[in-house]
């Protein structure tokens, strides 16, 4: 009879926990899988806004991307270009324009509380002038695409053959925080470059080669 | 049939008969190791918690630069010249520096002397920049210390010296850097009992003592083995330890290329088997007793074309048919012997083509003589205060251990080794990647040592060091270049100015200026003596040799090197006792077994190996090494 209902009991466990996990199951991944990581940043900065909205051309920030194994995180001061003169979202600064014609005097400076991070990090004061009172300090981004060291890979083969960004990084300019879009791993790469061989990319016939040492040497 | 040639003891037995397969037969279980379900149990405890290991995410970080350098482009690595800081030897390199960061020394194609080469060690030597038991600040009494107090210190003791005339002494491994040594000099100006000690631990001394009896000056001459047609080593390893293996393995290369105009024959006579014996046409095996004996009766040959020995007659009828393109060279340590050495090449009229005293060789400049009168000063409690800079007597130089004898003992290391664990005061020293500076390995050729990456720690060079105690602070940079203004470019008499020159200097690597003709002086030295002659004893010779990939040990904290499998044993990491099969037979040792090794009243435990001296067919009649030698290795930290 105990024997009965423990063995009911056990069965009747083993289902739910079967229930449960088939739920998470397209949620499970493999160990050094990171298909959907999506870190915080010490910035929030976001990519809808620059690469969607403003439609800036992922090159002109990740330029090493065209010359260099790797993208890369731009240099602050690549970010100074646009943010010497807009230091606070489009909304601030012209509420604040609107709000100094109304008072009668010259709109002062709207810093949004993001953009104050980037100015610290360069030691700039209010006027955005070197201070030599504080210390520059570069700014940690957590990386969100990381691949084992036993791999390389090289972004110039790509951009110059004219794959997309988008298409292993996917749609990042509809990503207000950047997240990990492709799985990342050796059969993903090794389907892509069997297609690509077979189809081309953008029209144009490709080697793209499969061998072993392509990537690990 | 084609003779079968073998590489080991074990395959020449297997070719002799099927025999000591390499795998075991043996089941697992008899092994003495863990029962199936053991096995099994461990196996799966190890899989599930290497797969919840694997879970944890490790959050990887990108700190790009505040402000990009033009044309600084992350991930694509830029190429400096410098110098290797291995050995003496100076050779030059190609430094990968990739995101700021040095990360691979290659040999620097261009570079007259070593012409692309860079050994293991220098190869290796890229680790000890990252090397985290690193001195990483002046450290007084063993506690950490700032360089205003460390500096204080060591002015007062200085001074203290300089009021009551006590004795200063530096003691250095060889000094190649032109600008180190008018530093040096300027320092001890200022003392009125001040001298320099030049040291090595793998010495020379007795080559530039010969020279200074034959020729009247103390010189290391530079060796051409790229002219010479017949080359005759005497115990030297000229391609794998012996002053600059680079660059002689380089000559060496051009002296015997297959598919080039000449072919130079090369004996070399030894009592183990080096990688220099290996690539020998014709190879004789000696006890280091027999050197002596063996040079003697060269030199007589020489003048006479006869020899009661019929292969000493043969290799100097080889010397005599080639004068002029020929080379012979010895590693002894032994004045009378090398004194002989000079005067076979001088018959032979080898000074001039194959070996150049007017462009100098500034690689090793030891003084065996100068060290040992300063280990007795030490041991009588003479010296006030004892600077030790890139040299670690305590483990490399004989009765080193006096130097704690000094009254103050300040070491310039870059690690805590044995003499540094004996200073009063270390100065943490940069590593040759972080510091400006110069070396002049042959006369007549100067490169620019270029730091590629800023000290990572609170370190200084030598020539910092010495500028600041001469009370002329300086940085190296501005040391360096003030001197090559002064003094070597007039010399190179380039038609650039100098700021031009300089950037020439760095890009290529080295420049090149007639260093002035040197006077000979005739052969004849001032005494003849005997060369010194080891006494015969029953027991065993023991031959201590240098590795290759670790040299006298200084590299031995380096895991690459240890790793290093020698070329001729193909041992790694660890001390041994190599015996020659018939001494071992005779012994009833096999190779693992550990053997005593007792020697000028110390004793190593040490592992046997079985090494035999020889594969080569002219050596075929004599398998082994000889019955009474004994190879002991002191590697690393035995
Ligand atoms: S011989 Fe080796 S360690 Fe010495 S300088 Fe040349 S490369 Fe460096």
């Amino acid at each position: 009879m105990n024997t009965r209902i423990a063995t009911i009991v056990l069965a009747i466990g083993l289902g739910v926990s079967f229930v449960l996990l088939a739920a998470r199951i397209g949620k499970l991944h493999l160990p050094g899988n990171q298909q959907g990581y999506a870190p915080a940043q010490p910035i929030a900065y976001s990519h809808l806004l620059h690469a969607g909205d403003m439609q800036i051309p992922c090159l002109y920030c990740h330029y090493p991307a065209q010359s260099s194994r790797h993208a890369g995180v731009p240099p602050a001061n690549l970010c100074m270009n646009c943010h010497r003169e807009v230091t606070a979202s489009l909304g601030a600064m012209h509420a604040e324009d609107e709000l100094a014609a109304k008072e009668n005097r010259k709109p002062r400076r709207v810093v949004s509380s993001e953009l104050k991070k980037l100015y610290d990090a360069l030691a700039l004061d209010a006027n955005l002038q070197p201070d030599p009172g504080k210390e520059a300090r570069p700014i940690a981004w957590n990386r969100v695409h990381t691949l084992p060291s036993f791999v390389y890979f090289d972004h110039r083969a790509h951009i110059t053959v004219g794959v997309a960004c988008q298409q292993c990084h996917g749609p990042v300019e509809t990503m207000v925080r950047v997240r990990q879009f492709s799985d990342l791993s050796m059969g993903w790469c090794v389907n892509c470059h069997r297609q690509a061989t077979a189809q081309g990319v953008g029209g144009r016939q490709v080697n793209a080669p499969v061998t072993c040492s392509t990537c690990h040497f | 049939m084609a003779e079968k040639l073998w590489r080991s003891l074990e395959e020449l037995r297997s070719l002799s008969g099927p025999d000591a397969a390499e795998f075991t037969e043996t089941p697992l279980e008899t092994a003495g190791g863990p029962d199936r379900r053991g096995f099994l149990k461990a196996v799966g405890f190890t899989f599930g918690a290497s797969m919840l290991a694997g879970c944890s995410r490790t959050v990887p970080r990108i700190e790009p630069n505040l402000v990009q350098p033009e044309g600084f482009i992350p991930g694509r690595p830029v190429y400096y010249t410098s110098v290797c800081g291995g050995c003496g030897a100076a050779c030059g390199t190609l430094v990968k520096v990739r995101d700021g960061r040095p990360i691979k020394l290659e040999g620097n194609p261009e570079h007259p002397a070593s012409r692309g080469g860079l050994c293991a060690v220098g190869q290796a030597s890229i680790l000890g920049l990252y090397d985290s038991q690193r001195v990483a600040q002046p450290l007084i009494e063993g506690k950490a210390a700032g360089w205003e107090q460390a500096d204080a210190l060591i002015r007062s003791r200085l001074d203290e010296a300089r009021k009551n005339g006590g004795a200063v002494r530096l003691l250095t491994a060889s000094v190649n850097s032109p600008t180190e040594s008018v530093w040096i000099r300027r320092f001890l100006e200022g003392f009125r009992n001040a001298r320099h000690v030049e040291y090595d631990a793998l010495s020379s001394s007795a080559i530039l003592d010969a020279h200074e009896q034959t020729h009247g000056a103390r010189i290391l001459p530079r060796y051409r083995f790229d002219k010479a047609d017949v080359i005759v080593s005497i115990d030297a390893d000229f391609l794998g330890t012996w002053i600059s293996p680079v660059e002689f393995a380089r000559g060496y290369a051009d002296s015997r290329n297959p598919q080039g105009s000449r072919y130079a024959w090369h004996a070399q006579v030894e009592p183990r088997m080096s990688l220099s014996g290996t690539k020998a046409d014709q190879r004789v095996v000696l006890g280091p007793g027999e050197i002596a004996d063996f040079v003697t009766d060269l030199a007589g040959a020489v003048r006479t074309g006869n020899s009661s020995r019929a292969v000493v007659t043969a290799i100097a009828g080889r010397l005599r048919e080639a004068r002029g393109r020929s080379l012979v060279v010895c590693g002894s340590q032994d004045t009378a012997t090398q004194v002989l050495v000079n005067q076979i090449n001088e018959a032979l009229g080898n000074y001039g083509p194959t070996i150049e005293t007017d462009h100098a060789s500034r690689q090793r400049r030891g003084d065996d003589r100068a060290l040992e009168s300063l280990i007795e000063e030490l041991r009588g409690g003479h010296v006030d205060v004892l600077i030790v800079a890139g040299a670690n007597p305590a483990f490399d130089a004989p009765g080193g251990d006096a130097v704690a004898k000094a009254k103050f003992l300040a070491v310039h290391a870059e690690r805590m080794d044995e003499t540094a664990s004996k200073a009063n005061l270390i100065c943490a020293a940069s590593h040759t990647l972080e510091s400006w500076g110069d070396a002049e390995p042959v006369e007549g050729t100067a490169s620019i040592v270029q730091p590629c990456i800023r000290p990572l720690f609170q370190t200084r060079t030598l020539l910092e060091a010495l500028a600041g105690w001469s009370g002329k602070p300086a940085a190296a940079l501005d040391l360096v270049r003030d001197q090559w203004q002064k003094e070597i470019y007039p010399k190179a008499k380039p038609n650039l100015p100098f700021d031009r020159f300089w950037e020439k200097a760095l890009q290529d690597g080295f420049v090149q200026y007639e260093p002035g003709a040197r006077m000979r002086a005739a052969a004849k030295p001032r005494e003849q003596k005997e060369p010194a002659r080891i006494p015969r004893s029953e027991g065993f010779d023991v031959v201590l040799y240098a590795k290759t990939a670790l040299f006298a040990g200084r590299h031995a904290y380096n895991p690459w090197l240890q790793e290093v499998p020698d070329p001729i044993s193909k041992v790694a990491w660890d001390n041994y006792a190599c015996l020659g099969p018939q001494a071992a037979a005779k012994l009833g040792v096999k190779t693992g077994d550990y053997v005593r090794v007792e020697c000028g009243g110390q004793t190593l435990d040490l592992p046997a190996l079985i090494q035999v001296g020889s594969t080569r067919r002219n050596c075929r009649d004599r398998p082994g090494l000889r019955q009474q030698t004994l190879d002991a290795l002191r590697q690393g930290r035995a």
